[in-house]
């Protein structure tokens, strides 16, 4: 997944979530892909970026189990903390996902 | 030797802010001050005009290529917050002097601190926070103290640094121990001694705390989280190698989206990058 502002859209992106409207409600569902005819609708909404599907989606789909428990392991070791609610937990998978992708490298 | 006591010495001792801030201060106390007056502040010093300029036009206010003039930027992102941008740019210049130890390189410490701005402004607008003003530069400011520290007593903070590593406790705690005062306290005292608002005051203050006298404070307690999450995520360095414990009470008061975080994981990472290219 790759946020990218409206300016940066490039025709066949695909939308890696469902594009929201403030109040919740779907403009654009998840897998679509971007078209010219979009872009104005987006400028129309006032959206300023959406996120697409990139490739480091899949480096992080063939990351193995073993990695995982070792960047899990390590965040850990560091937090003084546990995860305990939906929260925490969104800000731990976060933090994984992004040590998966640039510590790996 | 009383190491507090020269410490508390050496805040009374340090440079004020340049006069742009100053003279900011004043402009913006007048009830009709116009847009102009601020730019005509601003630009009297160019360097800093340019740099301004560059901040307002950065991804995180949403304002790409759109400001060219001070102006400008005082109508789209507001008085308070060119004057905070001001008043990041004029600290960081004043701390430039800095050298790196063993442990922490201030250019990280500085890119840290970016990250946890552009995490505050971030969590502010998931919140649906109206007025999001301060959020993004106060949490850029939340650890003035470290870099006192680090300017001020450099030997020793790196003997500090070290013992937190060895001892496996927060740099905070070695502070206490070494020096008998810790970063935030001593932070605040400088912020105190230039006169900045009391919110900055509040979040240098109370950043591992995340709240203001046992109570929720929306501006303190983003920022609180944001440096968590920052730490998580390692953006920069913050010279801590553990992360700071939760205050809970504010998950009473911070309602956030489902999946917030992963959802706006890869926007909070090109903000980050590009403020950090632009500044440092």
């Amino acid at each position: 997944m790759a946020y990218i502002l409206i300016e940066e859209i490039e025709v066949g992106m695909v939308l890696s979530d469902a594009l929201r409207s403030d109040s919740g409600q779907i403009l654009m569902p998840e897998g679509l892909e971007l078209t010219k005819k979009h872009i104005p609708l987006l400028n129309r909404w006032k959206i300023k970026g959406v996120n697409v599907i990139s490739d480091d989606d899949i480096n992080i789909d063939n990351v193995s189990d073993e990695k995982r428990d070792e960047a899990k392991d390590y965040l850990l070791t560091k937090m003084l903390w546990k995860p305990i609610n939906n929260v925490e937990k969104d800000i731990f998978e976060m933090s994984l996902l992004h040590n998966l992708i640039y510590k790996g490298k | 030797m009383k190491l507090i006591n020269n410490i508390i010495l050496k805040i009374d001792e340090f440079p004020t802010l340049p006069t742009v801030y100053t003279k900011l201060n004043e402009v913006m106390a007048h009830p009709h001050a116009s847009a102009k007056d601020v730019a005509d502040v601003v630009s009297q010093d160019q360097s800093s005009a340019a740099k301004v300029l560059k901040v307002a036009n950065s991804p995180i206010y949403g304002l790409i290529g759109k400001i060219s003039t001070i102006s400008q930027a005082v109508v789209y992102i507001g008085f308070n917050e060119v004057k905070s941008i001001v008043l990041a740019l004029s600290i960081i210049e004043m701390f430039k002097d800095v050298k790196a130890n063993s442990l922490l390189d201030p250019k990280d410490f500085w890119r840290y601190s970016f990250a946890v701005g552009v995490i505050s402004r971030n969590i502010a607008i998931g919140l649906k926070i109206k007025n999001l003003e301060g959020f993004f530069i106060n949490g850029i400011l939340h650890g003035l103290g470290k870099l006192l520290f680090l300017k001020t007593i450099p030997d020793i903070y790196e003997k500090i640094l070290n013992a937190s590593r060895e001892k496996n406790i927060s740099v905070r705690k070695a502070e206490e121990k070494v020096l008998g005062i810790s970063h935030p306290l001593a932070g605040q005292m400088l912020a105190e001694k230039w006169r900045l608002p009391k919110e900055i005051q509040n979040v240098i203050r109370n950043i591992y705390i995340g709240s203001v006298n046992d109570r929720y404070n929306e501006m303190v307690s983003i920022i609180h989280l944001s440096v968590i999450t920052a730490g998580m995520l390692e953006l920069g360095n913050s010279g801590d190698f553990l992360i700071p414990k939760i205050n809970r009470q504010i998950w009473n008061d911070i309602n956030l989206p489902e999946k917030f975080f992963v959802n706006n994981y890869q926007k909070i990472l090109h903000e980050y990058q590009d403020i950090s290219n632009l500044l440092s």
